[in-house]
């Protein structure tokens, strides 16, 4: 019998009877406490867990999401995470023990890890490292929830020490499954999310077919292997790096990475910028265990366990299975090993303040992150989760970041804005919000303004008129001033009643709208319908830019764009051209925006993908 | 030569072995030996199962031939999808990468399992009842998507009666959960677009009298996520009747208006998307006309301030257009 036929008809590993039961799904049964725990749009409470019967009370951990700030994207995520979670039963996964919403905050009740995750407790107390034994316990713990994982066909894509949490018994418990995938689902939404977004909100009440603006459906993919750029840097193996296809073993580098990381305080190339980080992880020879030069000595063995590990071909790389059989693995010491090592004197998780700012299980920083705002100047041990499109901007951020001021008001302001609008910001489209200065300058050179013809005038116009003129979102009137619509209850529940001004609706009955709509429609078909279906979309369409032919206009401004090297603009009408463009090394007009090492990962990633860029590129 | 060595059992074996076991899962005192070993035999055999279906390298076509002619003659996939909360945590897991590799199987262009389950509805409707047991509902919901992929199969929910159990269960599951439902209901009616367009047409009252009741829950994550799919469906070139009718009714057009002033950005944001299809119909039946021109000065005022903090080409222009289309009613 073949070795995987084997590891498939072996008993599960998992089936161990869970000693933590799911608690409820009421909101009633939980008591919020202090907060332990920040992330860009989530808070993670100490809270306790009132059982009925019998009566008793358990510490939990409760995390609170607020929907209403998260992209739909990070929206699918979540809903993975969650279901993953709830997938997953092992003593070393962390899973969720209840879950309710209130309003558009979702909360998540999980155990409480006490003791936060390794990279804290190591921060804290260990910052050059911790000695062998206590590495090894931690790992091979963690290497039995990873092995869970595996065999059940899910990678979990951000293995590290932050994601590695310790309760006060020693337990030690693969968090995060944010950015996890399985193998078998093919609706992973880093590959699906962005499914030609703009296509399907086209409005067209002509005949004729739209052209589709972005790239095809996503192609069928052998099942087991994926290509997302998805991880933390530092971590991240070379394959998933390179976007070539990668599966579980590129867990397997990262957790040699984490390995590294443990014994020595860090990982390597975290002090590195992101970028170099990765370009080094590709074409540098792995990173090795120090044995003597740190704090602490490590054996022989546990050299060889990272190199293995850190094998750049990911076929040579051991299996997490493989892994716990070797004798290093085997002979780890039992998880109360740590009770008495490392967390004895550790003070309780919410008076180390330095949880507050760090990325953990708790946050959702693998979601929002690029983060380079002020508490995290460039860093490379940060998850990312991006689109090139996002993860350029916020390194040229950080590239004024290091080079100049520290960290700008404008980047934190344009950080939160690409957050809030990222339902359409692809890499095009954000290229928008790099510099200001290029719009106003856009602004006087192309003077038609859209009273003129508005029907026909040019889209960025109209955009940038728009914008100028219009008051800051904080001058925004409540919408309920701006609408006098009643809103007595029972107009929610039945939509057909007539509150919202229709006393007057059988008065109109001619045809008025037909001459008005479209002014340089109107006389060729007065009252004539199906003409007007036919000519109205085109108009439509023009604006939108979305399909038939550009006006000489939009052209025009399209060249003179060009000539300012705003690419991103012109790109962000047809983005056909984006591709070839790009791909075709016209990136050198990105070089005001894009430093160096990413141009050439991206240029590196469009080859690899070709015109796939936005299904499968999650920087 | 190792004469203790049991033969390998067969495909035939295995699947009787595993659908003579499951009625004795209940049967004998609870805890008993009878369950208990009833369960390993189970467990034992669904991961030989799997083991000949995604074992190592290529797996023998003959014999998975046999292996999936003895679920079709045994209704095996039957028995797995109704007694799935039956068997272990793990087991459950393997129940569906088993039904899910079947439903892959081909032969040319045929899918000889979808055609087994065409003549077999009970598993369809068994995997969506699935939803009233929240242990498996997860699990279920995984052999329904793939089932769903499948256009005759879809077509099957699509038009029976159980569809409309679609908003219970979103409705009354827990987050992690009524996604899941969510995702399928989705996936209902956007996969196969020329046989839901049809569907629609046809059961166009019923389906949105049943749709609505989603956009008006008071639940944040189904009024977001049904509004999105709402534009969806309505911009979809297939369904250009569907939204023409949808467009015409002055109670859908009420309800977006009302729904631009959610207190919730994205519900806005979400209405906007459909609101914005009422506008630039360039034939508006009267009434829509009436209740737009009656709102003109506060929808001009109420648009120029709508979202302006949203850097997006595309949403700006269609703001504008907007304005330029009330502007000139």
């Amino acid at each position: 019998m073949s070795s995987a036929t084997e590891r498939l008809s072996r008993k599960f590993i998992g089936a161990v009877e869970d000693e933590w039961p799911v608690y409820s799904d009421r909101a009633e049964d939980y008591i919020l406490g202090p907060s332990i725990g920040y992330g860009a749009s989530s808070t993670v409470y100490a809270a306790t867990y009132h059982r009925r019967n019998p009566s008793q009370e358990l510490p939990c951990a409760v995390k609170v999401l607020d929907l209403d700030t998260l992209p739909p994207k990070s929206l699918k995520l979540l809903q993975r995470e969650t279901q993953l979670m709830s997938l997953s039963k092992h003593p070393n996964v962390l899973r969720v023990r209840g879950s309710w919403m209130e309003g558009h905050k979702l909360y998540i009740a999980m155990r409480l890890m006490k003791s936060g995750s390794a990279a804290d407790v190591m921060r804290y107390g260990w910052p050059g490292g911790m000695e062998e034994e206590v590495v090894r316990c931690i790992l091979k713990q963690a290497l039995e929830g990873l092995n869970y994982l595996h065999i059940n066909g899910f990678i979990h894509r951000d293995v590290k020490a932050a994601n590695m949490l310790i309760d006060d018994d020693g337990t030690v418990l693969l968090g995060d499954l944010g950015v996890a995938a399985s193998l078998s689902d093919e609706d992973d939404p880093l590959l699906t999310h962005n499914k030609d977004p703009t296509h399907r909100r086209t409005v067209n009440f002509g005949e004729g077919l739209v052209t589709p603006r972005r790239g095809g459906p996503t192609p069928a993919r052998p099942v087991g292997k994926r290509r997302s750029f998805v991880g933390t840097p530092c971590w991240m193996a070379p394959e998933v790096i390179n976007g070539t296809r990668y599966d579980s073993s590129a867990d397997i580098w990262s957790f040699g990475i984490t390995a590294i990381e443990l014994a020595s305080g860090r990982a390597p190339r975290s002090r590195e910028a992101p970028g170099q980080a990765l370009l080094h992880t590709v074409q540098e020879p792995p990173p090795r265990l120090d044995r003597v030069g740190g704090q602490y000595q490590y054996s022989k063995g546990f050299e060889e366990i990272v190199s293995m590990c850190l094998g750049k071909d990911p076929s040579k790389r051991p299996s997490a299975a493989q892994l716990l059989q070797t004798p290093f693995f085997r002979g780890a010491k039992k998880k109360s090993y740590l009770v008495g090592t490392i967390l004895r004197c550790l003070p309780p998780i919410s008076e180390r303040q330095e949880r507050l700012r760090q990325p953990t299980i708790m946050t959702r920083r693998s979601i929002d992150s690029w983060d380079f705002s002020a508490t995290h100047p460039s860093s490379p041990t940060t998850s990312i989760y991006k689109r090139p499109s996002e993860g350029a901007f916020k390194l040229d951020d950080d590239a004024h970041g290091r080079t100049g001021s520290p960290v700008s008001a404008r980047g934190r302001a344009r950080e939160s804005l690409s957050r809030a609008h990222s339902r359409n910001a692809s890499f095009v489209s954000s290229e928008h919000d790099v510099d200001p200065i290029i719009e106003e300058k856009n602004d006087s050179s192309n003077p038609s303004s859209p009273d003129s013809n508005p029907l026909v005038s040019v889209p960025t116009v109209i955009d940038a008129e728009i914008r100028s003129s219009s008051p800051t979102p904080l001058d925004l009137p409540p919408p309920s001033q701006a609408l006098e619509v009643p809103s007595r209850p029972d107009f929610a529940s039945s939509p057909s009643s007539s509150s919202f001004g229709t006393t007057a609706s059988a008065q109109s009955s001619g045809s008025p709208s037909l001459s008005s709509i479209t002014p340089s429609s109107a006389g060729s078909h007065q009252g004539q319908a199906p003409a007007i279906v036919a000519s109205s979309p085109s108009l439509w369409q023009k604006l939108k830019g979305s399909g038939g032919e550009e006006s000489d206009q939009e052209k025009e401004a399209g060249r003179k764009e060009k000539k300012k090297g705003f690419v991103g603009r012109v790109l962000a009408k047809t983005t056909s051209r984006t591709y070839n463009a790009v791909a075709s090394g016209a990136c050198g007009v990105e070089h005001d925006y894009v430093n160096g090492w990413l141009r050439h990962l991206i240029c590196r990633h469009l080859q690899v993908m070709n015109a796939h860029l936005y299904t499968t590129i999650a920087i | 030569m190792n004469f203790f060595k049991t033969k390998p059992r067969t495909p035939p074996d295995l699947v009787r072995g595993l659908r003579d076991a499951i009625p004795r899962l209940e049967a004998g005192p609870p805890g008993g030996e009878t369950r208990r070993k009833a369960n390993e035999e189970v467990s034992k055999n669904l991961q030989a199962i799997k083991g000949i279906l995604y074992g190592d390298g290529d797996p023998v076509p003959e014999v998975v031939a046999q292996l999936a002619q003895e679920t079709y003659n045994t209704d095996l996939l039957y028995h797995l999808v109704v007694n799935i909360a039956k068997f272990e945590f793990e087991a459950r897991k393997d129940v569906v990468q088993i039904f899910n590799n079947l439903l892959r199987r081909q032969i040319g262009s045929r899918y000889p399992t979808v055609e087994y389950l065409c003549q077999k509805k009970e598993v369809i409707f068994a995997g969506f009842k699935g939803y009233e047991n929240e242990e498996v509902a997860l699990n279920t919901g995984m052999i329904l998507r793939e089932m769903l992929r499948h256009e005759p199969l879809c077509k099957i929910l699509l038009y029976s009666e159980q569809f409309y159990m679609f908003p219970h269960y979103i409705e009354t599951t827990t987050f992690g959960i009524s996604c899941d439902v969510y995702t399928n209901l989705k996936e209902c009616l956007t996969r196969h677009k020329p046989m839901v367009a049809e569907f629609l047409d046809k059961h166009y009252d019923r389906f949105f009298s049943s749709f609505t009741t989603l956009i008006l829950s008071n639940n944040y994550v189904t009024k977001r996520q049904s509004l999105k799919l709402l534009g969806e469906i309505l911009l979809d070139r297939a369904n250009f009747n569907v939204m023409t009718r949808y467009i015409a009714n002055e109670g859908n057009l009420k309800m977006m208006m009302n729904l631009l002033r959610d207190k919730s950005k994205n519900i806005q944001f979400e209405a906007f998307h459909v609101f914005k299809v009422f506008v630039a119909n360039p034939k508006k039946p009267p009434q829509i006309e009436t209740i737009l021109r009656r709102n003109k000065e506060k929808l001009l005022v109420f648009l120029k301030n709508f979202h302006n903090d949203k850097e997006d080409e595309q949403f700006t222009d269609e703001k504008q257009f907007l304005i330029v289309q009330i502007q000139s009613l």
